[in-house]
């Protein structure tokens, strides 16, 4: 073993950087300042570097095929164009964003896959474009998450169905009050991809019912009325005050590829008083 | 080690880190792990505190490139074990193919069990067909990769001599 200087000073080097990470680790769990900023920063500059590698279907070039290659890739970027035109247009036609201004983006990365499945997302648009931090994001499908951080170019995106995204939800015609969410005593009951639902007090819960967000004040994080799924199962409220169920997310987020940044303004104006028994 | 050598190695990583997260949103699956792969070559190379150091800077990347992970620095010491452990396992010698990818297969389900773990305690639902696939195709880019991330490192450790 060479206990040298330098080698000395290199294993200081690794325990002052392992006890770094382990501080941060710490700090961003209690919620201090600092990881916030970090992030920021890491997506200022690195977040250009993903929109730039953004799907948009290029193609390598080949040397003597290069003519027909370049055909074919316009081609191909027509095609993609138009999808995503497609895609959009469909977004801004569908119910969810109905009335709401819409941002808009393309998912541009995914975060470390792992078996949980895909529960933070990166989209190409970001506080230049008006987004800011607990916006409702959806797809034409439904909804989609909420915005967890901004940066200029890009922001990060919580999905439904991830730890930290609890969504208050109205459940079936009756419009039983529910949270729809992770949630850790029926992680195991569920199939991956699939939420938990809990009434908040005794209601009706069926099969096929469908659960739209409640709202939240000035529409932030979720704006009202926006589909989150339907209920695939009901447990029996054994031992419990209320009965859970199982909702399937009305997106797919694994083949989720264009979504909108709901931006509802606030209500500024006064709502006007109305005499009852008048009509 | 080489400046060069180091130098190598990041710029390893972050195209491992960079094309993971892209390569993830055009829902390719199942999706191999390439900052695994680099960390567990250069663990395979250096031994445990080469491995330690690599795995802790990849997983820095991979915290802090967007959408990044939900407490900083879980990944960076997540990976940083794997290296540590990878490196403990390293031969003397020439080393076969096999060897290789039966360490980097284990590293990458050992990851994948610690992140379901987490995910399970958190209480979201986890895949387990998925995490096959995803162990899978980590152990054959590891195959393919490999050979050739040592070579490109011989050589940058050879230029400085030339």
């Amino acid at each position: 073993m060479r206990g040298d200087a330098p080698d000395r000073r290199r294993r200081r080097l690794l325990a002052i950087a392992v006890l770094v990470t382990s501080a941060l680790v710490v700090l961003d769990l209690v919620g201090g300042p600092g990881p916030g900023l970090l992030r920021r920063g890491a997506a200022t500059v690195l977040g250009p570097l993903e929109r730039v590698l953004a799907p948009s279907g290029r193609a390598g070039e080949d040397e003597l095929l290069r003519d027909n290659e370049r055909l074919a890739d316009e081609l191909r970027q027509a095609r993609l164009e138009r999808a995503e035109a497609t895609a959009a247009a469909q977004l801004l036609a569908s119910p969810t964003t109905a009335g709401a201004e819409v941002v808009p983006a393309r998912v541009v990365g995914v975060g470390a896959p792992g078996p949980q499945g895909i529960v933070r997302i990166t989209i190409d648009v970001g506080s230049r474009d008006g987004v800011s931090v607990d916006r409702t994001v959806v797809a034409s499908g439904g909804l989609v998450g909420r915005v967890a951080s901004v940066a200029p170019w890009t922001s990060d995106v919580l999905v439904v169905g991830g730890p930290e995204v609890v969504v208050g939800a109205r459940v079936g015609a009756a419009g039983a009050l529910a949270t729809v969410g992770a949630d850790a005593r029926s992680a195991a009951d569920r199939g991956p991809g699939e939420l938990g639902l809990a009434l908040v007090q005794v209601g009706a819960l069926a099969v096929g019912d469908e659960v739209r967000t409640l709202g939240s004040v000035d529409g932030r994080p979720f704006v009202p009325g926006v589909l989150i799924g339907t209920v695939t199962a009901v447990q029996p409220s054994r031992g419990r005050l209320a009965p859970t169920g199982t909702v399937r997310p009305a997106v797919d987020t694994g083949s989720l590829s264009v979504v909108g940044v709901l931006l509802t303004a606030p209500r500024t104006t006064p709502r006007p008083a109305a005499t009852g028994g008048s009509s | 080690m080489t400046a060069t050598g180091a130098l190598l190695r990041a710029a390893l990583l972050l195209v491992g880190a960079v094309l993971g997260v892209t390569l993830a949103a055009r829902h390719l699956a199942p999706l191999p792990d390439l900052v695994l792969v680099v960390v567990a070559s250069a663990a395979l190379r250096s031994g445990p505190r080469g491995g330690l150091v690599t795995g802790l800077v990849g997983g820095w990347l991979l915290d802090l490139l967007p959408p990044g992970s939900a407490v900083l620095g879980t990944q960076a010491l997540l990976y940083a074990v794997c290296g540590l452990l990878v490196g403990l396992a390293r031969r003397p010698g020439p080393v076969s193919l096999v060897w290789v990818v039966a360490v980097i297969a284990a590293a990458a389900g050992g990851l994948e069990v610690v992140r379901a773990l987490l995910a399970l305690a958190q209480g979201v639902p986890v895949g387990v067909g998925s995490s096959l696939g995803r162990v899978a195709a980590t152990a054959t880019v590891g195959l393919l990769l490999v050979p050739v991330v040592g070579r490109l490192e011989r050589r940058s450790e050879r230029r400085r001599f030339a």
